[in-house]
């Protein structure tokens, strides 16, 4: 069993078996992040294509003083945002669901598997649609990867401030949305709670 | 972890590192309360939630299969590419090869052209050391003598502006 570096290395030499472990170790990161970004699953499977070939192609000029997954992340991000801005405004308005309702006011074990991630994903990509797709890159990164600010300013080649000030517009223009849009989908506490504060 | 995230967690999450957010994460996933609160902070917090969605094993496949069928595509280019490349380095080494011998049987064996250069270069009095390379007087211009010795062979490059090839 070789580990991640050792397969970054003999896939860079050309060993095809190495670098079809590596794309399956990261393929889920890969598409997950591209489909936040472009919105569409098909969409994302085609960046995701792209990545690997270019990640197959480029593989021996990878620096190894660099992190391997920041790297990675940059070339989908550039590659999704990229897709986005080629495709232009098609695709960009999607219809309401028809009836918005609260996915997450249930508790419990298991409740993950009663998560609709479907609608929340719809509504997602609805309204992330209206984002700038640098503010959007930088939100999936941050909320959705799970990254630090200066992780996603690395990926995205910007200033922390520069992710900040992404992440504050991004953040306010979803709010608004979800207010607008789908007022059942968040628990009707937390926006009592937050209109009264 | 205790039963509830402390307040502290809920407030300052978007200032706590990814491994912290992602431990309240995990938390409020399955804990009603804890994220009505965590979502009182700031609605969008919701799309976090997006970390778990799950990507269909098949699709991930399908992916796979693609990527297998483009590269086998592509491949004999690289091939072709990075024999190029070997083959460019061998026909390198073979000309320089072909100089260096070139240089040396002249050496031995002084040609029409050698003794030409010679006497461009035996010129005492115009020559001017510096480190081993000699600045020396070419019938148009100044040219250049590196002076080379290789154990017992001594190799002489000229380098001489005014000649154009």
């Amino acid at each position: 069993m070789r580990d991640e570096p050792q397969l970054i290395r003999d896939a860079s030499t050309g060993d095809r078996a190495a670098f079809d472990e590596l794309v399956r170790l990261k393929r889920e990161r890969v598409v997950r992040t591209a489909y936040q970004v472009t919105g569409d699953l098909d969409d994302a499977m085609d960046v995701a294509q792209g990545v690997f070939i270019k990640l197959w192609q480029g593989l021996d000029r990878y620096d190894t003083r660099r992190r391997f997954d920041t790297w990675l992340y940059r070339v989908t991000v550039n590659a999704a945002i990229d897709f986005v801005r080629g495709r232009g405004p098609k695709g960009t308005i999607q219809p309401l669901p028809e009836d918005p309702t609260d996915l997450l006011a249930e508790s419990g074990p298991g409740i993950e598997d009663r998560l609709d991630h479907g609608a929340l994903q719809q509504a997602f990509s609805r309204l992330a649609a209206t984002l700038a797709p640098k503010q959007r890159a930088a939100f999936v990164l941050r909320e959705i990867e799970g990254l630090d600010t200066a992780e996603v300013a690395r990926v995205m080649g910007v200033a922390e401030s520069t992710v900040r000030n992404h992440l504050f517009q991004a953040r306010k223009t979803l709010r608004a949305g979800l207010e607008r849009d789908y007022p059942g989908l968040v628990p009707k506490t937390s926006r009592t709670r937050k209109s009264e504060s | 972890m205790s039963d509830h995230l402390s307040r502290h967690r809920i407030e300052d999450y978007d200032s706590l590192s990814a491994e912290r957010r992602a431990d309240v994460l995990e938390h409020v996933r399955d804990c009603a309360g804890c994220r009505t609160a965590w979502l009182a902070e700031d609605d969008s917090r919701l799309f976090a939630l997006l970390a778990h969605a799950p990507i269909p094993e098949h699709k991930l496949d399908q992916l796979s299969a693609r990527i297998d069928a483009a590269i086998d595509r592509v491949e004999p280019r690289i091939r072709t590419r990075r024999l190029g490349y070997a083959a460019a380095s061998v026909a390198a080494s073979l000309l320089l090869a072909a100089v260096l011998g070139a240089v040396l049987w002249n050496h031995e064996t002084p040609a029409p052209m050698l003794t030409h250069l010679d006497e461009i270069v035996v010129q005492p009095a115009l020559e001017e050391e510096i480190a081993g390379i000699k600045l020396v007087a070419s019938p148009d211009d100044e040219a250049q003598v590196l002076d080379l010795k290789l154990g017992e062979t001594q190799v002489l490059m000229i380098f001489d502006e005014s000649i154009e090839l």
